[in-house]
């Protein structure tokens, strides 16, 4: 839409002109009629074209014109008229009309003409006007931009440049006004230090072709101008010229080196700084200095591996982490803090540390100052710990400890410290013993006199003494006084410990008590006590030695060995040994020696002694009681001797038995020489051999070591050689076997008696009847005894057996009425075995209290370890026929 | 071998006896019997035995082996020593006179034919 103000004298014409134009709609059309009338419309009205008559009443169209172009408006403006002359078109166009319509012609001609004008000078007004402000546009850029903007055409001569171009390249008004392009590249020429780049470029634009470039150059006044340039390029890409901002960063420049120099600087400083230094961020070490490298002793590249609390002593990992989350939040934190880090070996540092909010590579970081202080930390606490040590010791002594004056004169002026254990000791309080002089309590009784105490203070410098001193109840305590005199404050004092010496003097009285004691025990003892060196010399005795010995404790003590004593043909022997027992620091008990006392007489002494030793175990001697036993020895020996007499005695007895055994056997021997009939003469045979049997247990008795008790292997073997011998065996033709088991084997008598005759007359039985008509055959003789003293005696021979009809209590012949009656008297069993051969099994058990038997080796409770081969080598028995 | 003279020493008499009458039996002369060293030492020197039979313990104050020494000194004869004693300081005491034999009691009459035998064999 368009709107138009058409201005005509002629009101039909108005008429038509608006009713054409706004036909197709695309028109809105005002009228009126004169000049002054259009300007009060436009004044309330706006419009985009002015469509005006050149002959109105009044002013003219020109006139009318002039008066819009006056006043600044430029807005589209066609003189339509039916007056043609040229003054008139010409003043029209001189006074800026846009169009110029004659009224003649064919009206509809003539309205398209007119709307075309219209149309084409709005256009072109709209055209111009957005022209105008585009360059006013440019023009203000240009002006207000911080570049220098300098546009070059095609032949090398400056199109534009804006005032910030003239200003820094500091082209004088002269050389502006001339607007020469030589002029001003010889201005930019000055300036530059080496012209051969930027000087050719500017000349001849099309050096460069199409590119753009960007290039920093240094003036010769230091000063740094960013350069840029792009090529222009005309509607159809042709190429116009180059335009070239120009930028002066000589600023951001000096500030760059100026930031250099300063990380330079700061580098330096921290690389060589005494402190370490560390930058976290996000939990990691991101920097750190070589202080810092050495502090936790990680090589630099491995700093970052590892999340900074773990450089933390554990314990101290929490407050670590709080601090620095505090640090980063911005909450207000103490500034120095003490923490422990870990080296990579395991060390712990005490460390100070404090930390700032830096930005680190865009992004918030701190900054820790840290101080290794281990050293001083262990000082500190050294110190702490000295100190609590003293006031324990102070506090906790046992004894008393108190600090006071000391006078010119040595006397003690008033107390200036006391501790706990003083207090409590005299029941004082702490402020009422302030009050007070050392003298207030003291008792005027010293181990010292007071004077020499006083001297030695002054002199010496150092007094031990014992007093008294009064507590507060008025009890008096026994003390000594260990004091020194030290510098307090430039003055003169005594520190002085206390010493409750209560139980000590108990303990001294308890000591001497005993010591009395012992003294009285000692010497009024029935034993003679005494003490001996490491060689054996006598330190002690006591006074029962003259008793015993004939010689007085000073004859002894310092001068005489234990050995001294000795009889002279055993001394050798019995020294030697005691000296080995001292070498062994062994103790000896109720040892029996032979002495001879001063009168020469011989004396037993039994004596009981321990070894002195230090703490190192040294021996410094022995330590003992000794007894005269002379009579009991005596006596000792006067019953061993009755008994040596008694056992020869009951041997001699013995001897005699079996003598007369023996002389019976032989009178039986004599007696059978003149019997001829062959059954008296077995008699008599049977009667020997009974009577030699026992003959052997008594021989057996009187040749044993132990009186009581038979060594029955040796008995049997003799027994039996015996029989052979009487029954003419022939070896070749019987053999007797004995097997004995343990083989050494004792019996007492009484068991020994009847179960010798008991071998003998089952022996005897099978010389007689078992190998009747036979050629040979064997005797075994079985005797065996159980861990529970229970024995088994077994005959058997292999030859004719039991005659039939034989039954034990038939007892048809002597012989086996006495084995019955023997095993009875054992109190044992007796059994037949009828089958092949006989055999004769008897069980009993030794009635220990008969006899007792002799003491028998072990047998370890294993019988196989007993050989169980029937002695076959012993216990055949040959006689040749 | 018979008819060879022994000198019994044994103070059993009875014991004695019967030794006499059992080597008789084999054919030896038994020269006498001698209850005590006195008269052992005496019936040596009167009767001049082949050989003494010697019991070591006797009455009276010399045992066998002292009989024997004192025989000794005036006549070379075999001397077997008969004992029921058989420690080893009694026999070693025996040894010294280098008896022809040194039975100890109980021992097989054959054992001591046989020593007879010996002793006589070598002295003669």
């Amino acid at each position: 839409m368009i709107s138009v103000l058409c201005v005509d004298d002629e009101p039909a014409l108005l008429d038509v002109t608006k009713r054409y134009l706004e036909q197709n709609g695309s028109y809105l059309v005002d009228t009126c009629t004169s000049v002054a009338e259009a300007i009060e419309k436009m004044r309330i009205s706006e419009y985009d074209a002015v469509v005006s008559d050149y002959q109105l009443p009044g002013i003219n169209g020109i006139e009318f014109l002039k008066k819009l172009r006056n006043s600044g408006n430029s807005i589209p403006f066609i003189i339509y008229t039916g007056r043609g002359s040229e003054e008139v078109v010409i003043s029209a166009c001189n006074a800026g009309v846009d169009a110029y319509i004659r009224k003649e012609g064919e009206p509809r001609a003539i309205f398209i003409n007119l709307m075309h004008a219209i149309e084409q000078t709005v256009k072109r007004k709209k055209i111009e006007n957005e022209l105008k402000f585009d360059n006013a546009l440019l023009e203000a850029q240009q002006e207000v931009s911080p570049d220098g903007i300098l546009v070059i055409g095609k032949s090398g001569k400056i199109l534009s440049r804006n005032k910030r171009f003239t200003t820094m390249w500091e082209i004088p008004e002269i050389v502006q006004e001339m607007d020469s392009s030589k002029e001003i590249t010889r201005n930019i020429k000055k300036f530059l230090i080496n012209p051969s780049g930027l000087l050719p470029q500017l000349e001849c634009p099309e050096i460069q072709g199409r590119e753009t470039s960007r290039e920093e150059i240094l003036l010769n006044d230091n000063r740094t101008f960013d350069c840029r340039s792009a090529p222009l390029f005309g509607p159809d890409s042709e190429f116009y010229g180059r335009v070239w901002y120009f930028r002066d960063i000589s600023e951001r420049k000096n500030a760059e080196t100026a930031l250099n120099e300063s990380v330079e600087k700061y580098r330096v400083l921290i690389e060589s700084a005494k402190e370490a230094i560390f930058i976290i961020q996000d939990g990691f070490i991101v920097y750190t200095n070589p202080k810092g490298l050495e502090m936790i002793d990680v090589p630099q590249d491995q700093i970052a591996s590892r999340n900074f609390l773990e450089y933390v002593y554990p314990e101290d990992r929490k407050e670590a982490q709080d601090r620095h989350t505090k640090r980063l939040n911005g909450e207000p934190l103490d500034s120095l803090a003490q923490m422990r880090i870990v080296d990579k070996s395991g060390e712990i540092h005490w460390i100070e540390i404090d930390a700032v909010i830096v930005p680190w590579n865009g992004k918030p970081a701190t900054l820790n100052f840290a101080t290794d202080i281990t050293k001083r930390k262990l000082a500190e606490q050294a110190l702490r710990e000295n100190e609590a040590k003293f006031h324990e010791i102070f506090d906790n002594v046992n004894d008393g400890i108190e600090l006071h004056e000391l006078q010119e004169s040595g006397l003690p002026g008033r107390y200036l410290e006391i501790n706990d254990v003083t207090c409590r000791m005299l029941q004082y309080t702490y402020d009422e013993l302030l009050q007070k002089n050392p003298l207030d309590i003291a008792t005027p009784e010293h181990s010292i006199p007071l004077s020499e105490i006083a001297r030695m203070f002054k002199t010496a410098g150092h007094v031990i003494f014992e007093t008294g001193h009064r507590r507060k109840d008025g009890t008096i305590i026994p003390v000594e006084i260990n004091g020194h005199t030290v510098t307090i404050s430039g003055k003169k004092a005594v520190l002085a410990v206390i010493r409750d010496i209560t139980e000590r003097r108990k303990q001294e009285q308890a000591i001497r008590d005993s010591e009395q004691r012992l003294k009285q025990i000692t010497e009024n003892a029935e034993a003679w006590i005494w003490e001996t060196d490491a060689d054996g010399k006598y330190t002690y005795s006591n006074p029962v030695v003259e008793k015993i010995l004939g010689y007085s404790s000073e004859d002894l003590v310092g001068k005489l060995y234990f050995y001294d004593f000795y009889e002279p043909e055993d001394r050798d022997k019995w020294k030697s040994l005691g000296l080995a027992v001292y070498r062994d620091h062994g103790s000896f008990h109720r040892f029996v020696s032979t002495n001879v006392n001063k009168d020469g007489s011989e004396i037993f002494i039994e004596s009981t002694g321990t070894p002195i030793v230090d703490h190192n175990g040294n021996l410094l001697g022995y330590r003992g009681a000794s007894l005269d036993v002379t009579d009991r020895k005596r006596a000792e020996e006067a019953v061993k001797q009755s008994l040596r007499e008694k056992e020869l005695l009951l041997k001699e007895i013995h001897h005699r038995v079996k003598n007369n055994l023996q002389t019976i056997s032989s009178i039986l021997y004599l007696q059978s020489l003149s019997v001829k009939d062959e059954d008296q003469l077995t008699v008599l045979q049977d009667v020997r051999s009974r009577v030699t049997s026992m003959g052997l247990i008594h021989q057996k008795l009187y040749q044993s070591s132990n009186i009581a008790t038979i060594p029955f292997t040796d008995y049997i073997y003799d027994l039996i050689e015996f029989l052979s011998d009487s029954f003419n065996v022939d070896r070749e033709r019987i053999r007797i076997v004995i097997d004995i088991l343990p083989s050494d084997l004792s019996l007492d008598i009484d068991t020994g008696i009847p179960c010798g005759l008991i071998i003998n007359e089952l022996v005897t039985n099978a010389l007689k009847y078992a190998f009747k008509g036979r050629d040979k055959g064997i005797i075994r003789i079985f005797l065996s005894r159980d861990n529970n003293q229970r024995f088994t005696l077994t005959v058997s021979d292999d030859g004719v057996g039991f005659p039939e009809g034989f039954e034990r209590n038939s007892q048809s012949s002597l012989g086996m009425t006495l084995v019955s009656g023997l095993v009875d008297q054992l109190g044992g069993s007796l059994e037949f075995v009828i089958g092949k051969g006989a055999t004769v099994n008897i069980r009993f058990s030794q009635n220990s209290q008969l006899g007792g038997l002799k003491p028998e080796k072990p047998e370890n409770g294993e019988k196989t370890d007993i050989p169980h081969e029937p002695m076959e080598n012993q216990g055949q028995i040959t006689v040749d026929p | 071998m018979t008819g060879k003279k022994i000198l019994i020493v044994e103070d059993n008499a009875i014991v004695a006896l019967e030794l006499k009458e059992r080597l008789s039996r084999i054919g030896y002369a038994i020269v006498g019997i001698a209850g005590t060293g006195h008269d052992a030492i005496n019936l040596a020197r009167k009767t001049e035995p082949d050989l003494i039979l010697m019991d070591i313990n006797l009455k009276g104050d010399m045992d066998g082996i002292m009989v024997a020494e004192q025989i000794g000194t005036f006549r070379k004869v075999p001397v077997i020593f008969i004992t029921a004693y058989s420690n080893e300081e009694t026999k070693n005491r025996a040894m010294k006179i280098a008896p022809a034999a040194y039975l100890v009691k109980p021992f097989k009459e054959q054992e001591l034919y046989s020593s007879i035998e010996k002793a006589l064999g070598v002295s003669i």
